[in-house]
């Protein structure tokens, strides 16, 4: 057996749960392979923290503490934390899209569809044809 | 008393029900949240959160799946609520160590009247400090299977069960959290970390 193989295997090895001639295989592996016993031994003293932190006393008030907090009148979910922020937020977003829409609305009250579009057309001959603004006869005779 | 007989007396207002309940169900949930938490305080507030919230929700429990069951996927979700908003604030513990450059672990440096070598408690440390930082490098689904399989001893069917997976997909997700769980401690095997 190579050692990488060993090494993946040895977390399940330590725990009992390979079968029998994986097990065997891993142990005659550890018997003659100095490093990965080592490292075995290193691994299982990491591991040992979990059996140590397995054991926690339980706090013998807590039945109480939980009677006292479910009597209080109210055991405010997530649910209703969460209302009162959305409320303002929700507010102000519909506040600014009634302005967008209501200047869009206002504008075209203030300015008719027909004297938009004679308006859009004069900046548009000036921008193609500028001899209108500035005849060439007029700026020969001027010469 | 059984479980369902539980549930309805637990849903009547009965006192000594919710005693029993909390007997029987505290040492399984604060096992579970200390898996995911690795400190006994945090994991007695987030047990006492997750009865809470079985107590207001005990309505909604149809009755699908077990209560342990029930209680389980509670407490993962509590205790990776918990991670997660812990993350956002910068832990006092943190900034002690940039400024002086110490290690402070909380959990480790309360007094264990079983360990007062100081070179024991040190070691202690350490090895804490390389387990959780191997568990909390692995992937979420990961560390979830692997946390109720080595904190709380479920099998593979019942870890199935909680996270709403099938038993297939749980042998797979343990087989490669420890992989990476390997790879971690080598690492640090060979580094001296």
């Amino acid at each position: 057996m190579k050692c990488k193989m060993c090494r993946t295997n040895l977390i399940a090895f330590t725990r009992g749960q390979l079968t029998g001639e994986e097990a065997n295989r891993i142990r005659e592996h550890l018997e003659s392979c100095e490093d990965c016993r080592l490292f075995a031994d290193y691994q299982n003293s990491i591991y040992s923290v979990i059996q140590t932190e397995k054991k926690i006393n339980p706090d013998p008030f807590l039945a109480t503490r939980i009677e006292g907090l479910l009597q209080q009148p109210v055991i405010r979910n997530e649910r209703q934390v969460l209302r009162p922020r959305l409320i303002p937020a929700l507010a102000f977003s519909v506040f600014i899209l009634a302005g967008i829409i209501g200047g869009i609305g206002l504008g075209k009250l203030i300015i008719p569809d027909n004297q938009q579009d004679q308006m859009a057309r004069n900046e548009l001959r000036i921008l193609v044809d500028d001899l209108q603004q500035e005849p060439l006869e007029s700026f020969i005779l001027g010469l | 008393m059984t479980e369902k007989t539980l549930i309805e007396e637990l849903r009547a207002g009965n006192t000594a029900a919710l005693r029993d309940f909390v007997d029987r169900y505290q040492p399984l949930i604060l096992q579970t949240a200390r898996g995911f938490v690795h400190n006994s305080e945090d994991a007695r507030d987030i047990t006492q959160d997750v009865f809470l919230d079985v107590m207001t929700n005990l309505d909604r429990f149809r009755g699908q799946s077990g209560l342990s069951t029930w209680i389980y996927r509670i407490t993962v979700n509590r205790s990776l609520n918990f991670i997660r908003s812990q993350k956002k604030r910068i832990p006092l513990s943190e900034m002690q160590t940039a400024e002086s450059g110490t290690i402070h672990h909380p959990e480790t440096q309360l007094s264990d009247p079983t360990q007062k070598n100081p070179v024991e408690l040190l070691e202690q440390q350490d090895r804490s400090r390389i387990l959780h930082a191997a568990l909390e490098s692995l992937p979420k689904n990961q560390r979830i299977a692997i946390t109720l399989a080595e904190y709380d001893d479920l099998s593979y069917q019942q870890i199935a069960e909680v996270m709403g997976v099938t038993v297939s997909s749980v042998e797979s997700l343990i087989f490669r959290a420890r992989k990476n769980l390997q790879k971690k401690l080598w690492d640090c095997y060979k580094k001296s970390c």
